[in-house]
């Protein structure tokens, strides 16, 4: 015993083994199992200290309610247990491959025969090399291109429907859908779900990416959003794969890119089109403004309907300006032809209008009955919904008084002011639709004008059109009334008087003078 | 919620609002060049203004549609039965 004499431990365990740890058996010196296991048990609790720290490798993570692996170097490996309430902190920094640093006390676990680290803190090691790495990538992608602006796509502004890649069980998910819903529910989500971390994450990722590119044509996908919520580093990590930069580059549509909070940038939002700092900013930035978009209808039908007012004035203009300067000859003959050509034209189309629009009412009612009939559970559903809406509401209003009114407010000045906008288009569409009346074929025929048909149905515009001897029908204001022609009354020298039957007095007076009425319309 | 065809996707026309409206646009413009006449004007009107009702048909929906696409690289869920 020389040098070994001045060492206290030594000395200590020594001491204590052979005064209170169990040793063999008096009769022939054999150890009991747990005579052995107890010896251990001394041995390690007098030869280590209470707590140590550990760098390793992590491998073999495997989790019950507790989360198990190995931490290892080149020469060995060390058992390690986290227990749940651990876990619950530290749990995510135990990944396979990853080096850490662990706190912990060793111990032996008779029973089973095993020691343990049992972990009381994990913190990873080489963060450092983590963002090397990112640098290194950054870097190449750079020189490839990946983040030159010109490769950069104007969003669309009215998307049919939005490519979602996220986790179907995020909060990230939530947010995009509640954001959508209340800009402007029609447009459609089409969710592609993908683990947004740990091992895996990147290729599922860039999978659901690409699936969606495949699928834009057939559901009508006008963009995608990738996102996921705030995280670490490593949990961030998948977005800064290779994998996943090439499938947002690849992407037939464009790409928006919401990945962790504002602070955070990952390779997949430098490469996407847009960028936005949290989920519901990338869904707003893919998401009309509906209130807007139901002003800008508003205004396009007011267009549309003065566009054709003009031509429906024009077109009569024309006619006055020609019956004005022949006045003295003869008013009919000269204005004849283009009166009737204005009021066929407008008639007809007239007709078709109002005949198409019943057509297509009477087509949509026969169609939503027979829907209803096939497809009951549509129905079921839409009363779903509501009983969900109404109860979503009761529960929020329960929930907080003050956050529930103020939302309900804001939901409520949403609606009213759409509302707003749209009836103001109704307004004007309605008083457009009067004007539009006025200038109508109606109209001319109650001022004593008449329109003459041969028997085919056609407009008589001419002498030729009805030779003597033909039926014509001429339409009067209420009625219409069928004559024989007699003759083109060319002989005479006076022009054609028999084939149209003449305005009554009234209408001719009425035109020799400029018509106060018809003057107003201008 | 994964099935519902038609009338979600290409269902009507495949025409989107954006395109909607700039139909209606150039048919605005198309009037009021004066390039057309009286009744191709009237035709031309007739098909604005069935573009905007629709239009608005789309913007006065109320329920949000989510569909879910499996990440695999088969078509999506739901769209095959029926077929087109």
């Amino acid at each position: 015993m020389d040098g070994s004499l001045f060492d206290p431990t030594r000395m200590r365990a020594k001491r204590e083994a052979s005064s209170r740890a169990p040793g063999p058996d008096a009769g022939d010196g054999a150890w009991s199992v747990s005579a052995l296991a107890r010896a251990i048990e001394h041995a390690l609790s007098a030869s280590l200290p209470a707590s140590v720290r550990v760098v390793g490798e992590v491998s073999n993570r495997r989790e019950r309610t507790h989360v198990y692996f190995d931490l290892k170097d080149e020469g060995a490996v060390v058992s390690c247990a986290m227990f749940q309430s651990v876990a619950r902190k530290h749990g995510a920094v135990i990944a396979d491959g990853r080096c850490v640093l662990l706190s912990g006390r060793v111990e032996w676990y008779a029973a089973g025969g095993r020691l343990s680290l049992i972990v009381t803190k994990a913190e990873p090691v080489g963060e450092g090399a983590l963002e090397a790495r990112l640098r290194a990538l950054v870097a190449e992608l750079r020189g490839l291109g990946y983040f030159d602006a010109e490769r950069k796509r104007p969003l669309p502004t009215f998307p049919r429907n939005i490519g979602v890649v996220t986790s179907r069980s995020g909060a990230a998910l939530q947010d995009v859908l509640d954001t959508i819903r209340r800009r402007c529910p029609a447009v459609g989500v089409v969710l592609a779900d993908a683990r947004v971390q740990g091992e895996g994450a990147a290729a599922e990722v860039a999978r659901a990416i690409r699936t969606l590119g495949r699928a834009r044509t057939e559901l009508a996908i006008d963009a995608v959003l990738v996102t996921r919520g705030g995280g670490s580093i490593e949990d961030l990590w998948a977005f800064n794969e290779r994998v996943v930069a090439d499938a947002v580059r690849d992407c037939p549509v464009p790409v928006v890119c919401a990945i962790g909070h504002e602070t955070d940038v990952t390779i997949a939002e430098l490469v996407a089109d847009e960028r936005a700092a949290t989920p519901t900013q990338a869904a707003m930035r893919l998401t009309p403004d509906r209130v807007a978009l139901a002003r800008q209808v508003s205004s396009e039908r007011m267009r549309l309907g003065q566009a054709i007012l003009r031509v429906l004035r024009d077109a009569r203009h024309r006619t006055i300006v020609a019956t004005r300067g022949t006045a003295l000859e003869d008013p009919e003959l000269l204005t004849r032809a283009a009166r009737e050509r204005f009021d066929s034209a407008t008639r007809t189309i007239a007709w078709g209008v109002s005949a198409r629009t019943r057509e297509a009412h009477a087509r949509l009612a026969r169609l939503a009955a027979r829907l209803a009939r096939v497809r009951p559970e549509a129905a079921l559903a839409r009363r779903r919904a509501r009983i969900d809406a109404a109860g979503g509401r009761l529960a929020r209003a329960i929930a907080g008084r003050v956050d529930a009114s103020g939302l309900a407010r804001l939901h409520d000045r949403l609606a009213r002011s759409m509302g707003v906008a749209l009836r103001e288009g109704d307004l004007r569409l309605e008083s457009l639709e009067r004007e539009l009346d006025a200038v109508g074929p109606g109209r001319v025929l109650a001022r004593g004008y008449s329109v003459t048909l041969d028997a085919r149905g056609r407009v008589v515009r001419e002498v030729g059109d009805a030779p003597a001897g033909s039926a014509i029908t001429t339409r009067l204001a209420r009625g219409s009334v069928t004559s024989v022609v007699q003759g083109d009354g060319r002989e005479s020298g006076t022009p054609a008087r028999e084939i149209v039957p003449s305005p009554p007095a009234a209408a001719r007076r009425r035109l020799a003078r400029p018509d106060p009425e018809q003057m107003g319309l201008f | 919620m994964a099935k519902k065809k038609a009338e979600t996707a290409g269902g009507e026309g495949a025409m989107g609002f954006e395109e909607a409206m700039a139909r209606v646009e150039a048919i605005v413009e198309r009037i009021e060049s004066g390039e057309v006449g009286l009744e191709e004007s009237l035709a031309e009107y007739e098909r604005g203004i069935a573009l905007l009702k629709r239009c608005r048909e789309v913007l006065e929906r109320a329920e949000l549609r989510v569909r879910e696409l499996s990440a695999d690289a088969e078509p999506p869920a739901g769209r095959r039965e029926g077929g087109a």
